[in-house]
């Protein structure tokens, strides 16, 4: 298996463009280090595509960012990847880091009883705020990237041989960093808004394990 | 015969709604909320949701609730 990955990035909506884009790091970061890895960007990221890769390259990691819900993560257009009692076998021996919304509520426990190593995710909706003139940059929203970049660190720390608890933690830490920065009195206050659903996706954040 | 009455606190639905769309009232006028496949929301829609107290609107009602369970629990002492 090595430690070879496999990243899913769909772009479809403006949620998903988000995710597509600064999940670009990871890939970066992957370049660099001279990681194995298919990135099934944009419309590559259908059930198709999936299933073709991760036979091709036995991914040890498995990085899925999209919508879902507590049963499946999806990719492009919304179609389904990986559903609980139907394909979820598929990450039998592998790490996963999911960006999709609840998945750890019952796709991710479920994973792990059938095998997977382990399953980080939201056990609720993953929320966060975006700068509406950003939109179309999104890597200039520094708003979002308050909740992205602490997000991405699962995948990032994983990259970097980390175990699931250790890239768990340091996301953790990372969102806990951000919000107390925004607590002290020099924040203006509507950057404060920030802080309470940041400690949501700090809290329904997951480390799901064998 | 004297009675000592405890007087209990229930806070209602509408009460905690109410709450809600107050603290809602410093949502920034330049930013929107992304909740999933659900969309993104602005300030003026989050507050139409929480008034219709639908599925979005719940969820926003818990989120905020959560955080003021955090704040009551101490969490940022």
């Amino acid at each position: 298996m090595g430690d070879s990955f496999l990243i899913t990035r769909p772009d479809h909506d403006d949620t998903t463009r988000y995710l597509y884009a600064f999940c670009e790091k990871i890939v970066k970061k992957a370049s660099q280090l001279g990681k194995k890895f298919i990135d099934l960007k944009k419309k590559k990221a259908n059930l198709r595509e999936f299933l073709k890769s991760v036979k091709i390259i036995n991914p040890l990691i498995v990085i899925l960012n999209g919508h879902g819900n507590e049963n499946v993560v999806t990719g492009f257009n919304n179609q389904t990847l990986i559903e609980k009692d139907r394909n979820e076998n598929l990450l039998k021996e592998r790490i996963t880091s999911a960006l999709s919304c609840q998945s750890a509520k019952k796709l991710g426990p479920s994973a792990v009883k059938k095998g997977a190593l382990a399953y980080i995710g939201y056990d609720e909706d993953f929320i966060f705020l975006i700068e509406e003139n950003k939109i179309s940059t999104p890597l200039s929203d520094k708003t979002a990237g308050q909740f992205l970049n602490p997000a991405i660190d699962v995948p990032l720390s994983l990259l970097s041989g980390s175990t699931a608890k250790k890239a768990y933690q340091t996301s953790q830490n990372s969102f806990e960093k951000i919000i107390r920065k925004l607590q002290t009195s020099d924040t203006p206050k509507a950057e404060k808004e920030a802080i309470q659903y940041l400690l949501w996706d700090k809290n329904h954040q997951v480390c799901l394990t064998k | 015969m004297k009675h000592n009455r405890r007087q209990s606190t229930i806070v209602t639905d509408e009460e905690i709604k109410q709450l809600v769309l107050a603290r809602l009232r410093s949502f920034p006028e330049n930013l929107k909320l992304s909740i999933g496949s659900a969309g993104e929301f602005s300030k003026s829609e989050l507050i139409s949701h929480v008034n219709k107290t639908d599925e979005i609107g719940k969820k926003i009602i818990k989120i905020h609730l959560e955080y003021l369970k955090s704040l009551k629990a101490g969490i940022f002492s």
